[in-house]
Order: C-alpha cells, then structure tokens, then sequence
C-alpha cells in the first residue's frame, strides 16, 4: 500500500536485531512533507540505526519502509536521487576544498545542484578553495550539509548535525536547517540536544530501548508529560531553600544564588509567595516557566540527555 | 556503469594524491631511489651468474675445451653431471631446468670437418625448461659462444649447431633484470598501500557510509579505484623507465604485453586490497595489512634476484605467488621480447585480477549488517 501524499516516511513495526537483541523494537512512524521531525534519544536507543534503515544503508530485521511512496528495501536505486545524507561523525576527504568536495559529490547525481550556489547557501565562499582538512568542526559540518543537498533533495536526513560544536557554530547550523524547511524540504534530524529540538522541531519522537515512547509536538509533549511550571527565585539567601524544603517541596539548588521547585498552576504560586511574604524570607526577584523538553525526556527515560551527550 | 561518475572519483582522488606528499615519495622517489641504490651497488660488480649443467658424454680433449671455455664465462656457473646419470631422473630429481648435452662423437666429427668433410656437423643437445626466462638468456649466451668457436674453424659455418635460436645478443646485466622487477613491485606496492589506505581512511571517515546514499554503486568506485592505480602505475613506469635509461642506459623492448602485464598487475593488486581491508577495524592496521602482502612477495618473487638462485621449498613458494608471474612476465616482454612466455605470465595474472575484481563486487558492500 503506498504512503499518501502528504506522509513522506512511513515505518511500520521495525526492528533490527543483533546477536538475539532488539536494538530496534517494533516502531512505528509518520512523517508529513515539509515538517521538521526530530528523532530523540540517548546513546544506543537505536537512533541512528533506525534513521540508517530508512536511508537504506542498513538493512532491517523486520518491517516495512516507505520513502517518498516508495519501497527502500526493493527501489533504493529510485530513493537515493530524492534524498540528502548527512551522517553521524561525517568527514571528507582531507586533501580536496570545500568546492571540489561538494562539486564530487554533485557530480554523483544526474541532478546535481549548483555547486556555487550551494557553497552561498551554507555561507562558504570564505572558504571554498580551502583544504577540508583545515576546516573547524562548524565549517565542516556545514560543508556536510551542502554536500546532503547537492542533489537538491526532498527529504534531508542530518545525523547529529551540531554534535561537537560550540554554541555559535551551532546556531549558524540551526540558521541553515530552518532555511531548509523554509525552502519545503522534508528533515529527519537526529540529536542529542533538547534546545535543538525544541528550536527546530515540528514533531518530536523520543526512543529509548529501541522502542518509540513518545510522539507529538514540542506542545503537546510538554503538556503530556511535562511537570507543569517551574518556579524559580533569584538573589536568595540561605533561610529560603530550607524554608520551601519544610513545605514538602523537591528543591532544586541550580546555583548563582538561584533555586527551583515545580509548581502546578498560578493559584500555587500565589500561595506560596504569600507564606513567604509572611515568614519574612528575603529574595530579588521570581522567574516562572513551563517545563521543557529535557524534563519531559528526564520524567520518561529517567535519565538525563545532558549527560549522555558526547 | 556512469563514465560520468567513474571520472568523478578518479578525478577526486587524484586531488588528493597530487596532494598527498607521502603518496608520491613512496610513487616515486622510493623507487628511483631503490634503481639507483641496488644498480650502482651491483653494477660495479657482477653480471648475474646462470647455473648451467653440463652432461659431457664425449670425454675427448676437445668436449673438455668446450667444457672449460663455458667455465670461462662468467655468466655461467658451470656444474657438470656424471655421465653414468641418467639423464632425465636425474633433472627431475634435482629440479634442473637447463643442461647442455656434449654427444659422444663430438671430437670425431669435429676433426672429420676440420680435414674436409663438409656434411659433418655437430649436434649439441640442450634440454630445458622454456617457462624459465632465464632458459632464454643461457641459450642466447650459448649460441654466442657456438658461433664463435664455428667461425674459428676454417671455411666452416654451422659445424656446431645449436637448435634454439637466439633472441638475446648484448649483455645482460643485474640492472636490466632489475628494472622491470623494480616496475612489478612499485605498481604492487602503490596499489595495495594506495587501495588500503584510501579505503580504511574513507570507510573511519564515514565517507563510504555517505556515498552508499548516493547513486554510485560499488562497481563503479572498484573500478574507478583501479583505474587510479593503474594510472599512478603508468606515472611510476614511466619515471623508473627513464631514471634507467638516463643513469644506467638500460633500453627495453616496446612490448604491448608488458603494458597488459602491469594493466592487470595494476588491477589485480586493488582488487586484492580491497577484498582484504574489509578484515582491518583501524585505519592504523593498515599499513600492517599492506606490509603482510606486499612484504613476502617483494623478496620471494624474484623483485631483487632471480628465483633460480633460492632454496627448492622458496622457489615453490615463489611460484605461488602472483608477483612472481608479473616479474616473468614483464621480463620475457621487456629483456627477451618473447611473446609466447610474456603471454603466458601475463594471462595468468588477468586471470587473478578478473576473480578478484568480481570478488570485490560481491564480497565488498557499503550496506551494513
């Protein structure tokens, strides 16, 4: 049965099994053309082993894969033309520049986008007739992504595309891919980081196990599985975490002279800055926000994203 | 197969050759300077020396002069065979693959010539072993010598005849032999270093991962791969060639079949190393991988000195190995201009390089388990 229109990855009950485990369980996913989707999950969830099979360089155990309403496991030779890779930890050839790498792999497509066009989308005319090698990690990654878009592609998959890099070098990435979806192409991204798929992302599913544990918007995640709001004291002194830990309250010391605790709606923020007010427990000022990704993925896997990160 | 994308990757690759510094000492400096190291150490000192046994069934004064004055040639390193051996046990036994027969009579019908009689000849009996290029060079010396001792008997051609014909009339010295195995083993080593290294390097960068998303199949990267190295071949062919004539003054036959030897040479090492570097998990395992295959072939077959000169269990060994049927082959096109011998040598080895290049396109896949 072919994909409709509008869905551009169909998944149905993958798995990949190695030496009798299930690296990936029975997922099952939709993908809309134009979205943004973010796949999240911990090392050795089976992340880059899913988005692997769908790109047709692995092949599945069991299920079905339908790319663009086509079949990856039989028309590959028809998918690859209409998709852009950028894999996990990629790297290119050390001795070539920025130009002849992506003017290669252009050169692989019948298709083949601009080379010079490309090299000003991702904003290397800098650098284009410098050698890979002497690159930093932001302009290689870049580089990568131009070389996933030579073909100009539908769906573009990016593995981990701002592993590594220092906060600037990932925002121009962010730059690029909200450029992408600007431009109507389908992305697969697979990250580590919470604010990146908070930043980018339509849908989000996050894997752990191998199984798929939670599908929706940022929203609508945060609205499920989110711990409400969080409430948040600058400028404090000692008397007050020890005042709201005698409320029965989690606290959460974050430092700078700042603690947390969660709060369920406004009536209970209220409340508890009235009791404070009358204890006469000092701070400078408040801060409340709802929760946000990285809670959400803590309050489902019981583990912290941060902490897995590379 | 997309001539577009074949070009594509030999064009790249290429780029990063020309940059690569190491890449083109070891293309071609490294055997320049292996031409010059061994032809100055060894021109100075010896030809290379032939055992050459000699069965002498005359016993006469004069079957022994002829005796002695092969002894005097210093590119024969004379063994006689006692005339109570038989023949034919006797080689099969000891593995001899060139003797010289003096027939009985020989005196009789030498002095019967030299008193007159016209239609009295000499026929001396050579058995050899004509897969052997150096079976080529003896009867080439030998025919030299019969003709001249032939012309010193008075009014007299063809009074010792010697049934091969001669294809080898100058000298022939170690660097002549060098070279082309000095060809042979650089064309090795280029491809199997320049195969592993790539390949390792690219399949650690993720670069194999990328490609096998994209529209060029493994067959078109083999056979772009090969077509590389059998153009970084033709470079260092051409360099080694030179650096020989210029130097030493060596001169080849233009032989199409040494071309097709080193092509298939070329082809057959890369396919070999790409079959074999699927078993390195570390780009730094792969220089260990390029010595374990070029190493052994390098001093068994014949690069450096004639296998004739090993132990029997070495010699067997050489002949084992597919180098040793590049030497050959490259010799009997290049020193002898033998077709039939450079032929042979030559369709062994595209033989080897056919099964592994469709080895390589079965055996060697992107996709992952």
């Amino acid at each position: 049965m072919a994909a409709s229109n509008d869905i551009v990855i169909e998944v149905k009950n993958l798995v990949k099994t190695y030496d009798k485990v299930n690296a990936v369980d029975g997922i099952d996913l939709k993908i809309k053309r134009g979205e943004i989707f973010a796949f999240l999950g911990p090392n050795g969830a089976g992340k880059t082993t899913t988005v692997e099979m769908i790109e047709g360089i692995r092949k599945p155990t069991k299920g079905s894969i339908m790319l663009l309403s086509l079949d990856v496991a039989k028309d590959s030779g028809k998918v690859k033309p209409r998709i852009g890779v950028l894999p996990q930890e990629f790297s290119s050839f050390d001795k070539v520049t920025v130009k002849e790498t992506i003017s290669f792999f252009s050169s692989l497509y019948k298709n083949g986008k601009k080379v010079d066009d490309l090299i000003e989308l991702l904003d290397l005319s800098e650098y284009r007739n410098k050698l890979y090698q002497n690159l930093s990690g932001g302009l290689k990654q870049r580089v990568g992504i131009a070389v996933a878009l030579v073909n100009d592609p539908e769906v573009v998959f990016l593995d981990e595309p701002t592993t590594g890099l220092d906060p600037r070098s990932r925002q121009d990435v962010w730059k690029v891919i909200k450029g992408l979806k600007g431009s109507g192409k389908t992305i697969f991204l697979t990250t580590h980081y919470m604010e990146e798929a908070q930043e980018l992302a339509d849908r989000v599913a996050v894997i752990n196990h191998g199984k798929i544990i939670a599908e929706g918007s940022v929203d609508e995640l945060i609205d499920t599985y989110g711990t409400g709001l969080v409430l948040t004291f600058n400028g404090i002194g000692p008397k007050l975490p020890v005042f709201l830990g005698n409320t029965g309250r989690k606290v959460d010391l974050t430092g700078n002279g700042q603690v947390s605790i969660k709060i369920s709606d406004k009536d209970e923020l209220l409340g508890i800055l009235e009791i404070l007010k009358g204890a006469g427990v000092k701070y400078k000022g408040i801060n409340v926000r709802r929760s946000n990704l990285e809670e959400v993925f803590l309050k489902l896997t019981g583990e912290s994203l941060k902490q897995e990160v590379k | 197969m997309d001539p577009v994308r074949i070009w594509s990757v030999f064009n790249i690759t290429l780029k990063g050759f020309l940059r690569d510094k190491g890449g083109l000492f070891f293309t071609f400096l490294f055997p320049i300077m292996l031409i010059l190291l061994f032809g100055f150490i060894f021109s100075e000192t010896d030809e290379v020396e032939y055992p050459m046994h000699i069965q002498d069934l005359d016993g006469t004064e004069m079957s022994v002069n002829l005796t002695e004055m092969l002894k005097g040639i210093s590119s024969f390193d004379v063994k006689m065979i006692s005339t109570d051996e038989d023949l034919d046990i006797y080689l099969k036994d000891n593995d001899i693959n060139f003797v010289l027969v003096i027939p009985n009579g020989y005196q009789d019908s030498l002095m019967d010539r030299m008193k007159g009689d016209r239609n009295s000849t000499v026929d001396l009996t050579v058995k050899y072993d004509p897969s052997r290029s150096s079976s080529q060079v003896k009867l080439s010396i030998l025919n030299g010598v019969l003709q001249e001792m032939n012309t010193r008997i008075e009014g007299v051609e063809d009074t010792i005849i010697l049934e091969p014909e001669s294809i080898f009339t100058e000298d022939f010295e170690y660097i002549d032999f060098f070279i082309p195995g000095v060809l042979g083993m650089t064309v090795m080593t280029g491809a199997v270093f320049g195969t592993i290294f790539g390949d390792s390097e690219m399949r650690q960068k993720g670069i194999f991962r990328k490609l096998s998303t994209t529209p060029i199949t493994r067959g078109e990267w083999i056979l772009s791969t090969m077509l590389f190295q059998l153009f970084a071949a033709a470079l260092s062919a051409v360099v080694i060639l030179l650096v020989g004539f210029l130097v030493f003054g060596t001169t080849f036959y233009w032989n199409p079949i040494a071309i097709l030897v080193l092509v298939f040479e070329a082809f057959f090492f890369t396919g070999l190393a790409m079959l074999l570097v699927r078993f390195i998990k570390e780009a730094q395992s792969a220089s260990a991988l390029g010595n374990v295959i070029t190493f052994p072939m390098m001093f068994l077959s014949g690069t450096f000195f004639n296998v004739e000169g090993m132990p029997d269990f070495l010699q067997v060994i050489a002949k084992a190995l597919p180098l040793y049927y590049v030497n050959e082959g490259l010799r009997e096109a290049m020193i002898f201009n033998n077709y039939v011998e450079a032929t042979y040598n030559m369709l062994i080895v595209a033989a080897l390089a056919f099964v592994v290049f469709i080895a390589g396109v079965l055996f060697t896949t992107w996709r992952q388990d």
